[in-house]
């Protein structure tokens, strides 16, 4: 298990400067390291200038995000067994940078914030949507949206091809937060999180790439629940009677 | 006990060893996907010439280095991630004691805003 040496290709940029550029750091990786040992290690023998955020170290805090040879991972659970050895790594697509591989989430957690996202229920109600709990204790869990499992790293709006070209998409994340909204409401009033989502930069705005799905790393499916609010926003105005239907 | 909390390694025959005794506890683990496999270092308090790390409590402790013939320097070392809100209360009242503050602690009731409140400026 003698050690291996990687070329890492870095995108750097500073406002100061006049444009990007891309670094190169040759950087000895270990069985089992990630991208973001090998970041690490470039800051600390290398350059400790370049900008990266990171955290939990185990994928978790959703602070990592980047792309690795084009594709959004998150950096600390990304091994560098699996890939060759010069390896790309660029920060994340449709934010603006800030540093190197730090971009403003602003307008990411702005968006989510716009959903509502109740994390608590405000009542305890037994009766209606509220409890899943037969009776005797134990949950049901069909029906239940694992919402609570998106760790907001971004990595889905970064890969949705419509949200890279057009900052005025909701975006996978804040769409998928506004369906648990919808299908969760918590004691909350859905409609505004509906409201949101009934919007040509909102569900409709989708061109289905699933390219969210395909990268989050938690099993959240964005693509699942912009699909999923389509049919719930269909069927609400199937619902609405035909008189007073306004033109859109 | 390392020579620079800056730069650590993971040596596999610690990760070997949480996998053997974790299955101990919980057979499935054996069998389950390795996520990552990362190291960390904390300060530990204790007499000096400890020879390993297991000799130091996890207790914290607060230093006035007035006694050192620095005033003005407060050390707040030791402890664990799970005694740091007191470990800031220590330091705090420490500090506030030798400014003349007497204003009471108050992070024991604050709740703390989520970290998105930095980009969406939502006050609690």
């Amino acid at each position: 298990m003698s050690e291996r040496t990687i070329r890492l290709r870095v995108f750097r940029h500073r406002s100061r400067d006049p444009g990007p550029r891309y670094d190169e750091f040759e950087v000895p990786v270990r069985p089992g390291g990630t991208v973001l040992d090998a970041l690490l290690h470039v800051r600390r023998h290398h350059d400790p200038g370049l900008a990266l955020r990171h955290s939990c170290l185990h994928a978790s805090c959703g602070t990592c995000g980047v792309r690795v040879d084009g594709r959004e991972v998150l950096a600390c659970v990304t091994g560098t067994d699996e890939l060759g050895d010069r390896v790309v790594v660029e920060p994340l697509a449709g934010a603006a940078v800030v540093a190197d591989l730090v971009v403003d989430m602003g307008d990411f957690y702005q968006r989510l914030e716009a959903t509502g996202r109740p994390l608590v229920r405000a009542a305890h109600d037994g009766a209606a949507n509220g409890d899943a709990d037969d009776g005797d204790g134990a949950a049901r869990l069909d029906g239940l949206v694992r919402f609570e499992d998106c760790i907001e790293c971004g990595l889905c709006v970064s890969a949705c091809p419509v949200a890279g070209g057009d900052p005025r998409y909701q975006g996978p994340a804040a769409l998928t937060a506004a369906w648990r909204v919808a299908s969760e409401p918590r004691g909350s009033d859905p409609a505004a999180a509906l409201s949101l989502a009934d919007d040509g930069q909102g569900a409709w705005r989708c061109h289905l790439a699933f390219e969210c799905s395909e990268v989050c790393p938690a099993g959240v499916d964005p693509a699942g629940a912009i699909m999923a609010l389509r049919r719930r926003l269909l069927r609400d105005r199937l619902a609405r009677p035909l008189a007073g239907r306004r033109r859109r | 006990m390392v020579d620079d909390p800056d730069d650590l390694e993971v040596p596999a025959d610690h990760v070997e060893a949480m996998f053997r005794e974790g299955a101990r506890l919980v057979p499935a683990v054996a069998t389950a996907t390795v996520r990552a496999a990362w190291s960390a270092a904390r300060p530990l308090v204790g007499a000096a010439g400890a020879a390993t790390g297991r000799e130091l409590s996890r207790t914290f402790k607060c230093f006035d280095h007035a006694g050192d013939g620095v005033e003005g320097l407060v050390t707040i070392t030791g402890g664990k991630a799970t005694t740091l809100r007191g470990m800031a209360e220590a330091a705090a009242d420490l500090v506030c004691a030798k400014l003349g503050l007497e204003a009471p602690c108050r992070t024991r009731e604050t709740v703390l805003l989520p970290h998105s409140a930095f980009y969406t400026r939502r006050v609690a």
